[in-house]
């Protein structure tokens, strides 16, 4: 059985993941449970409870299914043998161009930056498109996916984004289209776009003012009002998109203003809010956000707001609603191609002048035949994510931040040395935030009620 | 940062005031979440009215551990410990709880003031009684009208069979009128006194005690009426009846003390709680109701004074007194295992107060108007509330601001909007627009907003009865019902001129006749897998 005690507020947060039940408790509390788990465990366990009659807090726990069993765990992905995993991915992920029309100031890629500009060329997407049919065709499934992304604005690839596009339409099992993008977009191309694409994440940092100054044009003009466009559209035609908001160290305390505006402004039901980690732009304009303190506040001020209005707020480190033993699975299932064929392990290791291409860098795809893996490197991998979460036994967040982002829990000196550090801390400290505000609205006992819709800012295969 | 280590273990060296397993419900405040209160035990011992008082007079045995704590260090901040007499004093600002208010967007249960609630032993239902000349059957899971019984005046006064299977209404004036239960059959009316005050009918249903404006009693055979016996009880009008648990012990109260104790039927004395008032004290409005707890150990009484007082009836002895109350008291509930009291009264409030504290009372803010009837389930999950505002609600205990309004369409403002909710276990609330969920309620399905023009609310899922897995579709023919539901005579709005596209996986969701949302359907499941998080 899975029980947590987590320091909340001088007293502790009981907390059952798998059974996803938690309340606060005093310390006194906390030994009852922890004897009584420990008398539950015993082998003549029957005998003992035969023996001694159900005191109040036994009664207590009993009365809300402290003792039932933990359910089965999500099912693991390869830890066991790592590598021996299988990969037969059934998502496609095209990065498909390094150019960029804005220059955000916090982004991972520089995009835009750098001289010549990179374009996936349609054949090799078109491979990647096909194998990832063919897997799911052998695996029985009714559907693939492809996901459209970029080190720059995928919409910006005129040779491959509608072709590739237009091309996973025209295959036998249906296939769920999703689009990371910064929704400038004439009306043509949105037209175009909310026709043939399922999903869209659209990055926004939700007022004229922080998307102004944040995610400016090339040129250094706005860019809110054509987004606001897209997103109206959006709205009109009640497609299901997100919003991605990132949170830089200048607007941190406008979050909760942003999110109340789009909470006004759009229907947007699922709103993820990412702090800007300290690479790419973010790292030479020192944009990226440094104060976790601030961040928390910030994102649980925007979270009540959200909630309020009947919306959902999400961080990707702190996912209580979620369950799951991996914190992405793209490693495990999909097919990640950069414009220069190379199969990457992450979106956000995009080409390969990252400083961890060599740890996530696993393989080539050429136009035609299989992929050429990289075994050993894509073995490696795999082994450094499962050893980090071993790492993370222990954990109250295990089966929701499950060892975290890995590009953001490893180091740059290709080691796979593991560390737990400032992102650590601020996925416990939300998730934490989150229980508690379960077991608030709750009533005192959360047995698995949550506010989280389907995360529409997902990118999902 | 080392290694988590969270996994349950035993924590060492507890502090002093830990010794006691405490389970805390958390407050929204205007600095975050706190530690707001006592939620589940900690309080008295079960039954055990010596237990209470060897802890009052305990200093160190005193627990102060729920009470708000402005610092934030509520687990370590330990006031000074209570000293005799019994009386704590209010130290700090009580915490109020801003629940939804039914009354105020429309959502009556009478048209009239709700003078008494009741519970049936069952908890399954719960009878609300009105100067509108009715009375309620309510479905306690369903929040929803079973039965509506038509009087022919106003109800001043109650009382329920435990099976809930007869219910006895008077108005006051020397009739009694009872009802067989659920059909809502009106029976036999049997006399009462000529101003009849109070109504407790025994445990076991077999004796009716009524009290008069008179100050007398009179125990009447139960179900034929007959009078069985009639004594002069007290000097002015009776305020307060009840029965002990057994049947076998009533306690009257009048507008002052001394509670008197009386042996059923014999109607011999039994004691006293209390002294009489000193030469030149008011005599009236010192008592305007009284409660005693499931067990019968713990008898509560309150009026037109600064405190409630908590007596033992055991020892018959005031145990100690709640300040922070309303001016005038009017409604009293206590808890089935006493470690509850609930007071309403004049301002509007409900006050729940953890009877071995006695420290600074929780507010409930839900009620417009007076408070006059209180009432906690037989399992302690709820209390109930009636107003001057003509309504009533029910607050989950341990509490929060999730209460639910007990909502009768036929006594509700036409037009007014509502959702409507599933809760687990098949039950469906209705509840006010823009209210979060209540405790324990969970939604099948989230309506998500389709329009831009729409206004979210915390709870915003009104799904009917199926459940879709996440990228499912509806199977075919299935409605949701939507989250403005039409109430009385509500005009449908003309549809949306355009008709917008339903995303992959989803279909549009039929309205019915009386729903208009701009939704569709997205269902709440737990991811398993498949996160796939864009970076910056």
């Amino acid at each position: 059985m899975d029980v947590y005690a987590v320091p909340f507020q001088g007293a502790f947060l009981v907390y059952r993941p798998l059974r996803r039940l938690a309340f606060v408790a005093n310390a006194a509390m906390v030994n009852r449970v922890a004897a009584a788990l420990a008398r539950e465990s015993r082998p003549d366990r029957d005998d003992v409870g035969a023996a001694a009659e159900q005191d109040e807090p036994e009664q207590f726990l009993e009365s809300i299914g402290f003792f039932e069993p933990d359910p089965e765990p999500p099912a693991p992905a390869g830890d066991a043998d790592p590598g021996q995993a299988r990969f037969t991915p059934t998502t496609a992920v095209c990065l498909l161009t390094t150019a960029c029309n804005m220059r955000c100031v916090y982004c991972y890629a520089a995009a835009g930056e750098g001289g010549a500009t990179a374009e996936l060329p349609f054949e090799l997407g078109r491979r990647a498109i096909d194998i990832v049919h063919d897997n799911a065709v052998e695996a029985g499934e009714r559907t693939f996916a492809l996901g459209l992304h970029g080190g720059g604005e995928p919409t910006l690839a005129r040779g491959s984004f509608r072709p590739l596009v237009e091309h996973a339409r025209r295959k036998d099992l249906r296939c769920e289209i999703s689009l990371a993008s910064n929704g400038y977009w004439g009306a043509a191309q949105r037209d175009w776009i909310l026709d043939h694409v399922d999903q869209v994440s659209l990055s926004f940092d939700g007022s004229e003012a922080l998307q102004n100054r944040q995610r400016p044009l090339r040129a250094g003009q706005g860019s809110f009002e054509r987004v606001m466009q897209t997103i109206r559209a959006m709205d009109r035609r009640a497609f299901a998109y997100g919003l991605r908001l990132t949170v830089t160290d200048w607007g941190i305390e406008q979050l909760p203003d942003a999110v109340a505006f789009i909470c006004r402004e759009t229907a947007c039901s699922t709103i993820q809010v990412e702090p800007a980690f300290a690479h790419g732009r973010a790292r030479s304009q020192a944009t990226a956000l440094a104060d976790n303190q601030r961040f928390a506040a910030a994102f649980l001020a925007a979270y009540d707001i959200a909630r309020a209005g009947g919306r959902h707020v999400y961080y990707s480190g702190a996912r209580p609603w979620a369950l799951t033993e991996r914190f992405c699975r793209a490693l495990d299932s999909a097919l990640i191609v950069a414009p220069d064929g190379a199969l990457t392990a992450c979106y956000e290791v995009h080409g390969r002048q990252h400083e961890l291409a060599p740890d996530f860098f696993v393989g080539t795809l050429a136009e035609h035949g299989a992929p050429a893996l990289d075994a050993e490197a894509q073995r490696r991998l795999r082994h450094t994510v499962a050893e980090r979460r071993r790492l993370c036994e222990g954990c109250f967040c295990y089966w929701h931040c499950a060892g975290d982002c890995p590009p953001k829990s490893m180091t740059a000196d290709h080691s796979g040395h593991l560390r737990f550090g400032p992102r650590c801390d601020l996925n416990r400290l939300l998730t934490k935030e989150l229980l508690a505000r379960y077991i608030a609205e709750s009533g005192g006992v959360w047995r698995g009620e949550t506010d989280a819709a389907d995360v529409l800012c997902e990118v999902r295969p | 940062m080392n290694r988590p280590a969270d996994r349950i273990a035993p924590v060492a060296d507890p502090a002093p005031a830990d010794d006691e397993p405490v389970v805390w419900g958390l407050l929204r405040t205007d600095e975050g979440l706190a530690l707001g209160r006592r939620a589940f035990f900690g309080g008295l011992a079960a039954g055990s009215v010596a237990a209470t008082s060897a802890a009052c007079s305990t200093p160190a045995a005193t627990p102060v551990a729920n009470r708000p704590d402005p610092g934030g260090a509520a687990a370590t901040s330990r006031p000074a410990p209570a000293a005799r007499p019994p009386t704590v004093p209010t130290a700090t600002t009580p915490p109020r709880i801003e629940a939804r208010r039914c009354a105020t967007v429309g959502l009556r249960s009478h048209t009239a003031a709700v003078s008494a609630l009741a519970f049936d032993a069952s908890g399954r239902w719960l009878v609300s009684a009105s100067s509108d000349r009715s009375a309620k059957l309510w479905s306690v899971a369903e929040r929803s009208v079973g039965k509506t019984l038509q009087a022919d005046s106003a109800i001043t006064a109650i009382a329920l069979a435990a099976d809930a299977s007869r219910l006895i209404t008077t108005g006051g004036a020397g009739s009694l009128q009872t009802w067989g239960l659920p059909e809502g059959r009106a029976g036999a009316v049997q006399r009462g006194p000529s101003a009849i005050t109070a109504l407790a009918l025994a445990p076991d249903g077999r004796h009716l005690a009524v009290g008069s404006a008179e100050g007398t009693i009179q125990l009447l055979a139960q179900p034929d009426g007959r009078l069985l016996l009639e004594w002069r009880a007290h000097g002015t009008a009776v305020r307060g009846l009840v029965f002990a648990p057994d049947g076998r012990t009533l306690v009257s109260a009048e507008g002052h003390e001394p509670i008197r104790l009386w042996a059923v039927p014999s109607g011999t004395a039994q004691g006293t709680l209390g002294q009489p008032p000193g030469p030149g004290a008011p005599t009236l409005g010192g008592i305007n109701t009284i409660a005693l707890s499931g067990d019968g150990a713990l008898l509560a009484s309150g009026g037109r004074t600064d405190a409630v007082k908590l007596w033992s009836i055991a020892e018959q002895r005031l145990l100690r007194q709640f300040s922070g109350g309303p001016y005038n008291i009017l409604a009293l509930a206590l808890s089935p295992d006493g470690r509850q009291l609930a007071a309403g009264g004049s301002d509007h409030d409900v006050r729940l107060w953890a009877t071995r504290e006695a420290g600074a009372p929780l507010r409930l803010a839900g009620h417009a108007d007076n408070v006059w009837s209180l009432a906690f389930s037989p399992d302690g999950a709820w209390l109930a509330s009636g107003s001057a505002d003509q309504s009533a609600m029910l607050w989950p205990m341990p509490i929060s601001d999730a209460n639910a309004c007990l909502w009768d369409e036929a006594a509700t403002e036409r037009g007014t909007q509502v959702n409507r909710i599933r809760q687990m276990g098949a039950s469906t609330l209705t509840l006010p627009c823009d209210a979060p969920l209540p405790a324990g309620a969970i939604c099948l399905c989230d309506c998500v907003a389709a329009s831009h023009t729409y206004r979210g609310t915390q709870t915003v899922c009104t799904c009917d009865t199926v459940v879709v897995p996440s990228t499912a579709p509806l199977p075919a023919g299935s409605i949701c019902t939507c989250n403005t539901v039409a109430v009385g005579g509500y005009t449908r709005p003309a549809p949306p001129a355009a008709t917008r596209p339903v995303p992959s996986g989803h279909e549009r969701r039929s309205s019915g006749s009386v729903c208009t949302c701009d939704t569709i359907c997205t269902c709440n499941t737990i991811s398993t897998g498949r996160h796939y998080w864009r970076p910056n």
